[in-house]
């Protein structure tokens, strides 16, 4: 399981809000998947079940919150190593202020739209998984995808537009 | 601005791996030694010469035994047909704890002296035939006698005071007594721990105003509490075996039993069968991990609202 620590803690967080609600839903969920390994069909794909397990987990927890804490994102200070300053240092400067622009036009949106851009393209999850942790079908994902990047596009164009 | 969607979804992607999320903890690490620990202390609860059967498997053992003694010898079925404890079929003694519910200690013979009878507790007497003079007085007085009595093998019913049993009781499953007035304390306190295999109290509370006498026992209430859910669950699960019906305590599930036969708690009451039984009235419930249980001739509305009040 270490394999998918990472990213079952990273998908806590997108859907509680919270690093330590996170942290104590992952391991909830590392537990009971344990647990539930004689569950497991054999030759099925286990990152989508170990998902599942872990998003239920984190619903239920912000459910039993009683509150709803915004996801609130940032972007990790520009990795010089990424853009050397000797190499194209106005590049740099250009894509670290259209990620910026990204980030707040993705902080705009709904809350509904901002998980489900989150789950799918942040997180890298598939239809099917951010299906399990936003708690609705997959067909919801996809419609909910296509809206929530249609919004982002239209606050991407209001921005440069103002 | 992205050009189309497939380029924002591009820049999606290339932002999520710039996001700085909260630094992941060990979780794999966490969880493996929450396993270890809840592990070995199932191993200790269980004790290490019993093999670790699945709860189905228990179940089914346990319908095996309940069945198969009775019908395989006639002495013991009559036997057993005396230590019938809660209407029809619900526990039959020996090789049915998991199936007895909260507030009833394991079944006597019939084999206890008058001294022990004397001695043994309400709650003893309750499951055993072994009965009891509740001694009048506060548990807690300094006047409040012990004492300690074997009813059955493997079931002892100590009498304590209540602060002893705060003591025994600890911080984690506190003495809960109902909140109101007269009900502060109990007339007398039991440990039927070894009665359940885990800690358990029966709080005896004798008539006064509004709680009738439970027959002629001059006592109106038993309240036991018990962290040993295993009986009570199964009570639970077992409809078919218990006459219940379901109740509310606090907005949680709880089960009522009416008009139940329990061994008598009286001295000196011959139990012939279940002519020589009071009847009750049994609440169970669920309250801050120990499971409940009232007995009394109250009606169930005045029982469910006294067990609410318990605290």
């Amino acid at each position: 399981m270490r394999g998918h620590e990472t990213l079952a803690f990273r998908a806590a967080f997108v859907i509680t809000g919270d690093a330590l609600e996170a942290e104590d839903a992952a391991q909830e969920a590392f537990v009971k998947a344990y647990r539930s390994l004689k569950r497991f069909r054999t030759g099925a794909p286990f990152r989508p079940w170990l998902m599942t397990i872990v998003a239920n987990e984190a619903r239920n927890r912000r459910k039993a919150a009683g509150r709803r804490k915004n996801l609130e994102l940032r972007v990790a200070e520009e990795a010089a190593a990424a853009y050397p300053a000797s190499r194209e240092p106005e590049a740099s400067v250009v894509a670290a202020e259209r990620r910026a622009e990204l980030l707040r036009a993705l902080e705009a949106l709904r809350e509904e739209d901002r998980r489900t851009i989150a789950c799918r393209y942040l997180l890298g999850l598939s239809e099917a998984e951010t299906a399990a942790a936003l708690g609705c079908a997959k067909g919801t994902v996809k419609s909910r995808t296509s809206r929530a990047l249609g919004r982002l596009r239209e606050r991407m164009t209001d921005d440069d537009a103002g | 601005m992205p050009d189309s969607g497939r380029d924002l979804e591009r820049e999606l992607r290339d932002l999520g791996s710039r996001i700085e999320y909260p630094r992941t903890p060990d979780l794999a690490g966490s969880a493996r030694r929450r396993i270890e620990a809840e592990d070995e202390a199932r191993t200790r609860r269980r004790g290490p010469w019993l093999p670790a059967l699945s709860p189905g498997w228990a179940v089914a053992a346990m319908f095996v035994i309940v069945l198969s003694v009775p019908i395989l010898s006639p002495t013991v079925r009559d036997e057993l047909s005396n230590l019938l404890v809660v209407g029809k079929g619900f526990s039959t003694g020996a090789g049915d704890r998991a199936a007895r519910p909260a507030g009833e200690a394991e079944t006597g013979t019939s084999k206890a002296t008058p001294e022990q009878a004397r001695q043994a507790g309400p709650q003893a007497a309750a499951a055993g035939e072994a009965a009891a003079v509740p001694e009048s007085g506060n548990s807690d007085q300094p006047g409040a006698s012990s004492g300690h009595a074997k009813v059955t093998s493997g079931c002892d019913a100590e009498k304590i005071p209540l602060h002893q049993a705060r003591i025994r009781a600890g911080a984690k499953h506190p003495v809960l007594l109902p909140a109101r007035s007269g009900y502060d304390q109990p007339d007398e306190v039991f440990d039927v721990t070894t009665c359940y295999g885990a800690p358990a109290l029966g709080l005896v509370y004798h008539v006064r105003a509004n709680l009738p006498a439970i027959g002629e026992t001059g006592i109106g209430m038993v309240l036991t509490e018990t962290s040993s859910n295993a009986e009570t669950t199964d009570l639970a699960n077992v409809p078919g075996h218990v006459e219940h019906e379901h109740a509310t305590v606090g907005g949680k599930r709880a089960y009522w039993l009416p008009n139940a036969r329990l061994e008598p708690f009286a001295p000196g009451q011959a139990t012939t069968g279940n002519r020589g039984r009071p009847r009750i009235n049994a609440l169970l419930w669920q309250r801050g991990g120990l499971w409940l249980r009232l007995d009394s001739r109250l009606t169930k509305v005045e029982a469910t609202r006294l067990a609410e009040s318990v605290r």
